[in-house]
C-alpha cells in the first residue's frame, strides 16, 4: 500500500485539520475584538491555499491552468476589494 | 505516474497534452463556481458589516460544533479522494474504488448532520416560511440565515452531485469501464470537483459559523 498512501498527502490532512481546530478554537475562547474576523477569515485562507496547492495540485499544474484558477480569485479579489473598500478605509 | 501508460484520445497526440487540456477545462469551470458562491459570500459579509448585531444573534443560533464536525467529514473526504486519485493512478483499482466509496459516505454523513441541523433549525422557528415565527426580531438576523440557507443548500446540491459522481464512478471501475490507470484521468478530474466542493465548505463554515461569534 506504500504505492498509494503517500505520507505528504497525510501530513498536508492533518495540517488542515490543525487549522480548522485552531479556528474554532479562537472563536470559541479568544475574544480578539475587531481582528477576531481578519484571523477566522485568514485561517480559512490559509487552509484553502494548502488545499489549492496540494490536494488540488495547482503546484505541478501547467502555467495555463494556474491562470485559469487564479482568474476566478482575481474577479473576486475585485468583487471584495471595490466593494468593501469604504468599509474596510474608515 | 508514466505518462505512456494513459490512453489517448482524438484529438490530442500526447497524454500531457490530454492532460492538460482536461485541467485547463476543469479550472475553467471551478472558476466559474468561485465566482457564483463568491458573490454569495460577499452578500453574507455585507450582511455582518451592515447588521453587526442581527448577525451575531444569528450565529449564535447556529452549532458551531456540529458545522465543525462536518467540517472534518469533508476534509476527510478530501484526504480519500486524494488517495483514490494516487491509486488510479498507480492502476490500483481496488484500493481506488474503496476510497471513492470512503468519500462518498463521507459526504453522505455530512448531507446527514446537515439534515439534523435544519431539523433543529426548524424546531426555532430559523427556516422561512415554514414552521414557528422567526424568534429574532433584531434587524438583520433574519436576512443573515436566509443567507446561510442559501449558501448551505446550494453548497450541499453541490456536494449531493459529487456523491453521486463518486458512487458512479466506483461502479464503472469496478466494470473496468474506466481502465486504470489509462483512463485515471476520469478519477482526477472528480476529485478535483469533490476538493472544489469541500474548498467552499472551508469558507463557508467560518463566515456562517465563526466570525462574530465573540469568545
Amino acid at each position: 500500500m506504500a504505492k498509494v498512501v503517500r505520507t505528504g498527502d497525510v501530513i498536508v490532512f492533518v495540517v488542515l485539520m490543525g487549522l480548522l481546530a485552531l479556528n474554532m478554537a479562537q472563536a470559541r475562547w479568544l475574544d480578539l475584538g475587531s481582528s477576531g474576523r481578519i484571523v477566522t477569515i485568514g485561517l480559512a485562507v490559509g487552509q484553502a491555499a494548502v488545499l489549492l496547492w496540494y490536494f488540488l495540485e495547482l503546484r505541478s499544474a501547467a502555467v495555463l491552468t494556474r491562470l485559469a484558477a487564479a482568474a476566478g480569485f482575481f474577479w473576486l479579489a475585485l468583487l471584495f476589494g471595490l466593494g468593501l473598500n469604504d468599509w474596510l478605509t474608515r | 505516474m508514466a505518462e505512456t501508460q494513459l490512453i489517448v484520445h482524438e484529438p490530442f497526440r500526447e497524454a500531457a497534452q490530454q492532460r492538460e487540456a482536461d485541467a485547463l477545462g476543469m479550472w475553467v469551470f471551478l472558476a466559474t463556481e468561485a465566482m457564483m458562491f463568491g458573490g454569495l459570500f460577499f452578500a453574507l459579509i455585507v450582511i455582518r458589516v451592515i447588521h453587526p448585531q442581527g448577525a451575531q444573534e444569528a450565529t449564535n443560533e447556529l452549532d458551531m460544533w456540529l458545522g465543525g464536525l462536518n467540517s472534518a467529514l469533508l476534509l476527510t473526504s478530501s484526504l480519500t479522494t486524494t488517495l483514490a486519485v494516487t491509486a488510479a493512478r498507480n492502476g490500483a483499482r481496488g484500493f481506488t474504488i474503496g476510497c471513492l466509496l470512503a468519500s462518498a459516505a463521507l459526504g453522505a454523513a455530512f448531507l446527514c448532520v446537515k439534515g439534523y441541523e435544519y431539523y433543529v433549525d426548524y424546531t426555532k422557528g430559523l427556516i422561512p416560511a415554514v414552521g414557528k415565527p422567526f424568534p429574532i426580531e433584531t434587524t438583520g438576523a433574519e436576512l443573515f440565515i436566509n443567507g446561510y440557507f442559501v449558501s448551505t443548500g446550494l453548497h450541499a446540491i453541490h456536494l449531493f452531485i459529487g456523491i453521486c459522481l463518486a458512487i458512479g464512478l466506483a461502479t464503472v471501475v469496478w466494470l473496468r469501464r474506466v481502465p486504470l490507470p489509462g483512463r485515471s484521468i476520469v478519477v482526477e478530474m472528480t476529485g478535483r470537483y469533490w476538493h472544489f466542493v469541500d474548498m467552499v465548505w472551508i469558507f463557508l463554515y467560518p463566515v456562517l459559523y465563526l466570525m462574530d461569534r465573540g469568545g
